[in-house]
C-alpha cells in the first residue's frame, strides 16, 4: 500500500526514489532492506496495479520509471479505505480501554 | 488470478532473460544512487559502496525471489521433469521403443477403427444447419426400411408444412458417357451417376462452386430436364477446373446431358461411402430408361428421403403430419393386396409407421450393416489397448525396481512424494505422447488399408481424412493410457520404505519384494484373462468364416463364372433383347471348356429376391400357413449351367423356348404365367411329402387382377441352394423360364457359364465374344461364383482377420509380460534356486517348477477369462455362422494356444533357472 501511495503521489518515479520516498515520510521508521522493495514492485507489476517504463534519470541514467494505472488506483483507495476502518476501530478500542 | 494477470505470466515466458536484465540494471542504478548519496553525505566512495550494499540486502536473492514471482513454478519444475525423463528413457532405448511401440499399435489400431466409424457414422455433411435434416424410415416391431416410393416422396414434398424442404435420392451407378468437345467425342467412359430430386441443392443449401444448380424447375415429372451437376474432384480430374465446362454436353445412353454446374470442393454427397459424379435430376430417369414406371407405382420404394424441418418445428411434430400421409397410402395398400399375406405378416404390416431421425451425417446402407461389426472391432481394440497398458505398466514396474536406489535416495533427501509421483507420471505421459504421435501415422495407414480390405471388390469411398473428432479420441487416448500405465507404478515406487533397499543385501537370500511380485503377477493374469476373451473371439470368428465358405450352397461353387451386360439403348424392345440372350447363349455353348451356359434374373447371393405365395392346384391353405416361396427366373439349362442335382424330371430345354416372346400384358390383366416350373427338393417335400411331385400344377395365391394368370406344371425337382445370402436358410424355392415370361419379372440378366477347368480363365474370351457379337455392348461385372461367396461372407472375413490380427498382438504382449516376469523371479530367486540344486533337486524339477508356476498364473487367468468370455460371447450371436457363441471347440483352441504361447515366453528363463550352478550362485552371495 506505501509504495502505491508513493506511486501515486507523483506522475512517476523509480525504485529508487520510492525507497527513499518511503524512508523520508515515515521518517526513517520503516526502513527495512531496501532491495525487498523490488520484488513486491513486481507483484504489482505481476498483477497489473502499476506499470514499469524505461526513461532517464536527471542526470541522464536509464532508469526504471513506475505509474499507476486504473485498477492500481483503484485498489489504492480500496485499501485506504480498510486501513482507515481497521486502524478507527482500533482507536476506539483503546479508547474504550 | 485474473485474465490479465496470466497474460503478463505467460508473456514474461517468452522473454525471462530480458526481465532479469532489466530487473539487474534496476537493482545496480539503486546501489549506485544510495552509494551517491551516502558519498555526498561525507563517507568515503569505498565505504558508502559497502554500506549502499548491505544496506540493500541480499540481490541474487531478491532476484530469485522475483523471478519466482514471475514464472509458474509447476511450470518450471514441468520442463525439468521432461528433460530429466526424456534422457533417461533415452539411456533405455529398448525398453522405450516397446513401450512405444506396442502403445503406439494399441492406440493407432484403436484410431483406425475409430476414423472408419468416424467417417461412416458421425461425419456432419457439409452443408447449411446439418442438424436440421431428418432422415425417414419406416418401422414396424420388426424391421426398419428406409426406402420411399416416388408417390409418397411427391406427398411428402408438397403436403407437410411442417418442412422447409423434402429432397429424395434414388441409386444410381456406374454409366458409360461419351463427353462432347469442340474437336472430338471423348471414347465411352464410366462415370459415377446419382439421381436425386430437384429440391436436392436447395434443401441442403448446397451453392454451386461454378453455375448453377438444378432445382425443382428441372425436375418436372411431365417435362424433365437433361441437365447434369458434377462434383469437385470430377471437375478437377476430368477437366482440369476448367470454367468452360459449363454449358458442355455428354451423352448418357443416348441422351444428351448439359452441365450446368459444378458442386463445391467439400460436398462429396449425401451418403459418407459414395462419391457420385455427376448428379442429374430424378425425372431424367425417364429418358435414360424407357418404360421405367415406378414415378406413379405405390408398391415400388427405390428413394431416400432427407427433410428439412423449419427452425420452429420438432420432428415429433414433424413424424406426426408425415405419418398421417404415410398411413393412408399404406392403407390403400393393404386393402389391395392385404389378402396375400399370412395373418402374422398382416399384423405386422398394420404396426407400419413413419420414422424421423437425424439425418446431419446422411444416410448409408453401409451403416446398418457394418456398425455392429465396427463396434465389436472397437470393443476388441479397446482391449488390446487395454491389454498394452497393462504389459507396460508391468515393464514400468520392473523398471521401477531398478530404479529403487535412485528414488530411495531421492526420497531420503527430502523429496516430496507428490513430486516424485509427478516426475515418474510425466515419464508415462512422455511415453504415451510418443506413441500417441506414432499412432496418428499407424491409424491413417490402417484406416485406409482396413477400408481397402473391407471393400473387397466393390471399393467403400470414405472420406477417411483425419477430422477433429479423430485427433480429439487419439488425445483422449493418449492421457487416459498414459495415466492408466503409469498410475500404479508411480505410487508403489514411491510408497516404499526405504531403509532396507538402501542397505546393502545382508542376507543370503534377497527378501522378495512380495507386493511387488504379487502385484506382477496379477497383473499377468489379468492380461492372459483378457488375451483369453481376444483369442476366444476371434476363434469364434475364424471358424465362422470357416463355416461359410465351406456351407453346402448346393450349387457349384467353383466352376462358374458371371457376367452381366451392359446395354445401350438399341436394346430397349424386350423382342430385340430375346434375341440377343439367345444368340449369346449359343455362342458361350460353342466355347471349349463350357459344360453349360444359363442366365438367372436373381443370381445367388445378390441379396435381392422375389417371393410370392405359390400353392398346388385345390390346395387349402391353412390359416397361419406360410407358403412364401423364393422364384427365380432362368434361361435354358439353368441346372447344369448352376450346377445343380437333378433329381426328378427335366431342365428347361428347347421345348420350352417359343420362338417368339409373349404379347405385353393388357392393363388389368396379370401376365400369363409359363406353362412349367422346376421346384426345388424342399418345396416338393412340402406340398407333396413322398408323392411324386412331377405333372403337378402350381398356382399363385393371389386373388387380384394384376397377379399373374395361369398355372405352371412341374417339369423337374432340383436340390435346395442357398437365395439371398450364405446365412439364410434354403428356402422353397422355384425356377421359371424367361423365354416363356411375357411380364419382364425384372430383367437384367446375369448369365452363368460352367466350366470344366478354372472360370477365371474364359473371362477375357466371354468379353471378347460379347463386343464381337455387337460392339456398342459389353459384358461387365464378371466374377466367379467363389468370388460372389467372398463378397458375402466378406464382413466376417474381415472380423476374422482383424480379430486375428489384433489377438495376435495381445498373445505378443501377454508373452512379453510372461517373459519379463518370469526371467525377473528367476534372477531374485537365483540363491534360492542354488540352494535346491544344492540340496539334489535336478534341472529338470527347477524347470517344470518355473514353468508350473507360469501354467498357474495361466490357469488362474484362465478361470478370469472362460466365464468372461461366455458371458460376452452371447453378445457376439449375430455374428456368428454355424458355431454357437459357447462353441467348445473355440475356447478349447484359444486356451490351448494361450497355455501354449505363455509357456514358450517363459521357456527362455526357465531354461536359466534349470542350468543355475549352485556353487556360483551360492558363492556369488
Amino acid at each position: 500500500m506505501l509504495i502505491l501511495k508513493s506511486v501515486a503521489r507523483r506522475a512517476e518515479m523509480h525504485g529508487f526514489e520510492i525507497a527513499d520516498y518511503i524512508q523520508q515520510i515515515s521518517e526513517d521508521v520503516l526502513t527495512v532492506e531496501e532491495g525487498s522493495l523490488y520484488p513486491a514492485l513486481q507483484r504489482l507489476l505481476i498483477k497489473g496495479w502499476i506499470i514499469g517504463e524505461w526513461g532517464k534519470t536527471a542526470d541522464n541514467r536509464r532508469a526504471r520509471y513506475y505509474r499507476l494505472t486504473g485498477t492500481g488506483r483503484k485498489q489504492l483507495e480500496d485499501q485506504i479505505e480498510r486501513y482507515q476502518r481497521v486502524s478507527q476501530a482500533i482507536a476506539r478500542v483503546i479508547e474504550m480501554a | 488470478m485474473t485474465v490479465g494477470e496470466l497474460w503478463r505470466r505467460l508473456l514474461s515466458l517468452a522473454h525471462r532473460s530480458r526481465l532479469d536484465r532489466e530487473l539487474e540494471e534496476e537493482l545496480r542504478l539503486h546501489i549506485e544512487l544510495r552509494a551517491k548519496k551516502y558519498q555526498e553525505a561525507g563517507f568515503p566512495e569505498e565505504e558508502a559502496c559497502f554500506a549502499a550494499k548491505r544496506q540493500f540486502g541480499n540481490s541474487l536473492m531478491l532476484r530469485e525471489r522475483s523471478r519466482e514471482l514471475w514464472a509458474f513454478r509447476w511450470l518450471d519444475e514441468m520442463a525439468r521433469d521432461i528433460r530429466f525423463g526424456a534422457r533417461l528413457l533415452l539411456r533405455s532405448p529398448l525398453f522405450t521403443a516397446v513401450v512405444v511401440l506396442s502403445l503406439a499399435l494399441g492406440i493407432g489400431s484403436n484410431a483406425a477403427i475409430f476414423s472408419i466409424v468416424d467417417a461412416l457414422m458421425l461425419r456432419q455433411l457439409p452443408v447449411t444447419a446439418p442438424d436440421q435434416l431428418v432422415l425417414l424410415s419406416q418401422r414396424t416391431a420388426q424391421e426398419a426400411d428406409y426406402s420411399w416410393s416416388y408417390p409418397l416422396y411427391e406427398q411428402f414434398r408438397d403436403h407437410v408444412d411442417a418442412l422447409a424442404g423434402v429432397l429424395c435420392i434414388a441409386g444410381g451407378g456406374k454409366m458409360r458417357a461419351t463427353f462432347h468437345s469442340a474437336v472430338s467425342d471423348s471414347q465411352p467412359e464410366l462415370v459415377e451417376r446419382q439421381d436425386v430430386s430437384g429440391s436436392y441443392w436447395s434443401v441442403l443449401g448446397v451453392r454451386a462452386a461454378v453455375g448453377r444448380m438444378f432445382t425443382q424447375e428441372d425436375d418436372q415429372l411431365d417435362n424433365p430436364h437433361d441437365v447434369a451437376v458434377i462434383s469437385y474432384a470430377f471437375w478437377k480430374n476430368r477437366f482440369d477446373l476448367d470454367p468452360q465446362v459449363i454449358g458442355r454436353t455428354f451423352i448418357l445412353y443416348n441422351t444428351p446431358f448439359t452441365i450446368i454446374g459444378v458442386a463445391p470442393l467439400q460436398f462429396r454427397g449425401t451418403r459418407p461411402d459414395e462419391q457420385p459424379q455427376i448428379w442429374v435430376p430424378v425425372t431424367t430417369r425417364k429418358h435414360l430408361q424407357p418404360g421405367f414406371r415406378a414415378f406413379t407405382e405405390h408398391g415400388s420404394s427405390w428413394l431416400t428421403v432427407i427433410a428439412r424441418l423449419r427452425p420452429t418445428t420438432t420432428s415429433a411434430q414433424v413424424r406426426a403430419q408425415l405419418d398421417m400421409l404415410f398411413q393412408v397410402d399404406h392403407r390403400e395398400q393393404l386393402r389391395r393386396f392385404g389378402s396375400q399375406l399370412t395373418p402374422q405378416q398382416l399384423a405386422e404390416e398394420q404396426t407400419r409407421h413413419v420414422e424421423v431421425e437425424s439425418g446431419a451425417n446422411g444416410f448409408s446402407w453401409n451403416r446398418d450393416r457394418y456398425s455392429r461389426s465396427l463396434y465389436v472391432l472397437l470393443t476388441i481394440g479397446g482391449l488390446v489397448l487395454l491389454i498394452a497398458c497393462v504389459n507396460v505398466a508391468t515393464l514400468l514396474l520392473a523398471r521401477a525396481a531398478a530404479r529403487r536406489k535412485e528414488i530411495a535416495v531421492r526420497i531420503s533427501i527430502g523429496a516430496g512424494r507428490w513430486r516424485l509421483c509427478r516426475q515418474l507420471l510425466t515419464e508415462s505421459v512422455l511415453l504415451s505422447v510418443a506413441a500417441g504421435s506414432l499412432s496418428v501415422v499407424v491409424a491413417i495407414w490402417g484406416s485406409r488399408m482396413l477400408v481397402g480390405f473391407a471393400s473387397g471388390d466393390e471399393p467403400l469411398k470414405l472420406n477417411l481424412a483425419p477430422d477433429w473428432r479423430m485427433f480429439a479420441f487419439v488425445t483422449g487416448l493418449v492421457i487416459v493410457t498414459g495415466i492408466l500405465f503409469g498410475v500404479a507404478p508411480a505410487l508403489r515406487s514411491t510408497r516404499m520404505d526405504m531403509s532396507p533397499v538402501l542397505k546393502p543385501a545382508t542376507s543370503g537370500i534377497l527378501v522378495a519384494d512380495k507386493l511387488g511380485l504379487r502385484l506382477d503377477k496379477s497383473l499377468i493374469v489379468a492380461q492372459v484373462a483378457l488375451t483369453l476373451l481376444l483369442v476366444t473371439t476371434a476363434a469364434l470368428f475364424i471358424r465362422t468364416l470357416d463355416k461359410l465358405r465351406t456351407v453346402d450352397t448346393g450349387f457349384d461353387r467353383d466352376h462358374v463364372l458371371l457376367f452381366s451386360l451392359d446395354l445401350g439403348p438399341s436394346y430397349d424392345k424386350l423382342a430385340v433383347r430375346w434375341g440377343l440372350y439367345h444368340r449369346i447363349l449359343a455362342e458361350l455353348q460353342r466355347l471349349p471348356g463350357t459344360v453349360a451356359a444359363s442366365f438367372s434374373m436373381i443370381p445367388y447371393l445378390s441379396h435381392s429376391s422375389w417371393t410370392d405365395n405359390l400353392v398346388p392346384d385345390g390346395y387349402v391353405r391353412g390359416k397361419d400357413e406360410d407358403v412364401e416361396c423364393y422364384g427365380v427366373t432362368v434361361g435354358p439349362d439353368f441346372a447344369r449351367a448352376a450346377g445343380l442335382k437333378l433329381l426328378a424330371g427335366r431342365d428347361f430345354g428347347v421345348e420350352d423356348q417359343p420362338q417368339h416372346p409373349p404379347a405385353e400384358p393388357k392393363p388389368g390383366v396379370g401376365p400369363q404365367l409359363p406353362s412349367v416350373v422346376i421346384v426345388s427338393e424342399s418345396l416338393a417335400r412340402y406340398y407333396f411329402g413322398k408323392q411324386d411331385p412331377l405333372g403337378r400344377y402350381l398356382h399363385f395365391d393371389a386373388p387380384n387382377a394384376e397377379a399373374p394368370q395361369g398355372r405352371m406344371r412341374i417339369v423337374g425337382v432340383v436340390n435346395d441352394t442357398s437365395y439371398r445370402s450364405l446365412r439364410d436358410p434354403m428356402p422353397r424355392a422355384f425356377y421359371i423360364p424367361f423365354f416363356q415370361t411375357a411380364d419382364e419379372f425384372g430383367d437384367d440378366p446375369t448369365f452363368f457359364v460352367r466350366t470344366y477347368g478354372s472360370p477365371d480363365a474364359i473371362s477375357a474370351t466371354v468379353q471378347r465374344l460379347v463386343s464381337r457379337i455387337d460392339a456398342r455392348i459389353q459384358a461387365t461385372e464378371i466374377h466367379t461364383m467363389r468370388q460372389m461367396i467372398d463378397r458375402d461372407s466378406l464382413q466376417e472375413r474381415v472380423l476374422a482377420t482383424l480379430s486375428a490380427f489384433l489377438s495376435g498382438f495381445a498373445l505378443l504382449l501377454v508373452s512379453l509380460g510372461v517373459y519379463g516376469v518370469t526371467a525377473f523371479s528367476v534372477t531374485r530367486r537365483t540363491g534360492e534356486i542354488g540352494i535346491r540344486m544344492a540340496l539334489g533337486a535336478q534341472s529338470g524339477n527347477v524347470l517344470r517348477m518355473v514353468l508350473g508356476e507360469v501354467a498357474v498364473l495361466v490357469a488362474m487367468g484362465g478361470a478370469a477369462g472362460v466365464p468372461l468370455a461366455l458371458a460376452l460371447a452371447g453378445l457376439l450371436r449375430s455374428q456368428l455362422f454355424g458355431v454357437g457363441p459357447r462353441d467348445p471347440a473355440a475356447l478349447a483352441s484359444a486356451i490351448s494356444v494361450m497355455l501354449a504361447v505363455a509357456l514358450a515366453a517363459a521357456w527362455i528363463p526357465a531354461r536359466r533357472a534349470a542350468r543355475v550352478d549352485p556353487m556360483v550362485a551360492l558363492r556369488y552371495e
